[in-house]
């Protein structure tokens, strides 16, 4: 550095360095620096207690899972080869999850849009309506697709409805808080620019909000459907329907070599949705 | 104010950058000296800002070469990292990071010198803290250290973009239309810092501009940029409005700012 004027700025200068040393200094009292370390020490020392006490009691232990190796091994080759003759049975189940899993994301959606709008802190019209969208988002959400499940299938009987109910519910949970978390982080420029121009509440939301959430909006929808389609798998173990009752009894009944096929129909199905949400994203994004 | 005898900081040879069909720079060359105060001038589209980010490769030319401080810029990795650190750039929408404090930006000028992991687990020695309050200091900017950085006005988080890159210890500054967003007594302030620090440290600067009066108010070479060709190359009192019309390609008064 050649410096001609500024003798005031070279940290070789002590005074200058003692005023520098002061500012720096007076950013933290020493008092609130040794709590800073003292919350972040807690932070650790509650973390690791808490995964301690809690593998104790569930009897996480490696030396256990390595004991294991060998037995999932052995289930393992007994599935091979796969019966690829059982294809042809579990085509039509097969085929009823993805239909449960399409209305069942489509349903959630549907219901997430205005539970999510309404649960948005930064555009919900009143805190009343915040609130309760908010527990309704969270009842949703707490109770598993398998709950309902079971809920309706006493209520309307055995079948894929009842499926599709039960996913729709908890996806409307999933979608409506995602929906409602992505609307709060958005450039809040643009909705006051609106207002400013007198907009309505539903004019903000088309052009201020829905463009800048698009994104999200398809990323999300895009993953509840693939973990649909998951969920959907099982449905079948109660009687809602789908490939699921044919990997429960499959297993039950031991016959390996047909579990395989389910399991190898189950994964395709998730790889071909990842492939096509993606091809769909690199479009619209 | 070619200061013959001294080696060039920057020597561009026959520069073409083409995205698609577009042309944004046609065989451009130029060669800067250490000490230079240049501004590129340019309409909108002259292809300022793709002249400037081929020198640090935020751009990879199509064709034709860089030479920075003696040696080739190329996509080497270790080389290029070496380049960048010894090139501040400062950018219109001053590209802070807004939810960290200030003092936190500033200190991410001198990632280049550190080793990653330290870096990403955020430890900055004290005297590396004392070193960035000492850049913000000199754009005046200390007493704001530990305030978050969006709660600074555009002229103050430009001046805090300054101070990021002076923490690099650049010796060329590039300064991409950095005052296209703050009114006219704000850039002129932002602009008088770099003029300051060119004039104070020896740190070269480069400087992409639209505005004609701030380029004759703080510039002392001028280089005129239009559709990718250079059309003017000279001392700023060289400058006529015969030359400006041949660089913006119609009245220039459209382009004063105020
Ligand atoms: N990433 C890009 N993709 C396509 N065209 C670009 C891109 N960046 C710049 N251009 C085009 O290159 C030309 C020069 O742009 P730019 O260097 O940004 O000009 P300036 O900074 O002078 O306004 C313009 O025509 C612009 O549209
Ligand atoms: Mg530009």
């Amino acid at each position: 550095m050649n410096e001609k004027s500024a003798a005031a700025h070279r940290a070789s200068d002590l005074d200058y360095r003692a005023r520098l040393e002061t500012l720096l200094d007076s950013a933290m009292t020493p008092a609130q620096k040794y709590r800073r370390f003292a919350i972040q020490i807690g932070i650790i020392a509650v973390t690791v207690a808490v995964l301690y006490i809690t593998a104790l009691h569930t009897n996480v232990s490696i030396a256990e899972l390595v004991r294991g190796i060998p037995a999932i091994a052995d289930y393992v080759s007994r599935m091979y080869p796969p019966d690829w003759g059982y294809t042809r049975v579990i085509l039509e189940p097969t085929l009823e999850t993805v239909e449960i899993a399409i209305w069942g994301t489509f349903l959630g959606i549907l219901l997430g849009i205005p539970l999510g709008l309404m649960a948005a802190r930064n555009i919900s019209p009143h805190v009343i309506v915040y609130a309760s969208a908010r527990f309704i988002l969270n009842s949703l959400r707490g109770v598993s697709e398998l709950v309902f499940a079971l809920i309706f299938v006493s209520a309307v009987g055995l079948g894929p409805f009842p499926g599709i109910l039960a996913l729709a519910l908890h996806n409307a949970g999933m979608l409506g808080k995602f929906y409602a978390e992505a609307i709060e982080t958005i450039d809040p420029g643009p909705m006051e620019a609106l207002e400013a121009t007198g907009a309505s509440w539903l004019q903000i939301i088309a052009f201020a909000i829905i463009p800048q959430v698009i994104p999200h909006f398809v990323t999300y929808n895009m993953y509840r459907f693939e973990v649909s389609i998951r969920a959907a798998t099982v449905l079948g173990l109660v009687g809602a329907g789908g490939v699921g009752f044919h990997l429960i009894s499959s297993i039950r009944l031991f016959d390996y070599r047909e579990t395989a096929v389910v399991l190898i129909v189950i994964i395709l199905l998730v790889v071909i949705t990842d492939y096509l949400g993606a091809l769909l994203r690199a479009k619209i994004i | 104010m070619t200061q013959s005898g001294q080696a060039p900081i920057l020597e561009i040879k026959g520069l073409r950058k083409e995205y698609g069909s577009t042309v944004a720079l046609h065989d451009v060359h130029l060669t800067a000296y250490p000490g230079e105060f240049t501004v590129i001038l340019g309409r909108s589209g002259a292809g300022k800002s793709t002249l400037m980010r081929c020198i640090n490769r935020l751009v990879t030319p199509t064709a034709g070469e860089v030479r920075f401080n003696g040696s080739l810029v190329t996509e080497n990795k270790r080389a290029l990292r070496l380049h960048r650190r010894s090139i501040g750039m400062i950018f219109q929408q001053f590209n802070l990071v807004k939810r960290l404090p200030v003092l936190k930006n500033v200190l991410t000028g001198v990632l280049g010198y550190k080793a990653t992991l330290p870096a990403v687990c955020q430890m900055f020695s004290r005297e590396e803290k004392l070193r960035a309050l000492e850049c913000l200091d000199r754009v005046d900017m200390a007493h704001k250290a530990f305030q978050r950085t969006d709660t600074l006005s555009g002229g103050e988080q430009q001046r805090v973009a300054i101070a990021r890159a002076l923490n690099q210890r650049p010796i060329l500054l590039l300064a991409d239309e950095p005052v296209a967003s703050l009114d006219p007594t704000i850039a002129r302030t932002v602009l008088s810092y770099l003029q300051k620090i060119n004039e104070e440290m020896g740190i070269t600067v480069l400087l992409n501009i639209h505005q004609v009066n701030y380029a004759r108010e703080f510039g002392r070479r001028i280089i005129g940029l239009a559709g990718g060709v250079i059309t003017f190359d000279g001392d700023v009192s060289s400058l006529t409005d015969d030359i400006l019309s041949s660089i913006y390609g119609g009245r220039p008064e459209d382009t004063y700012d105020e």
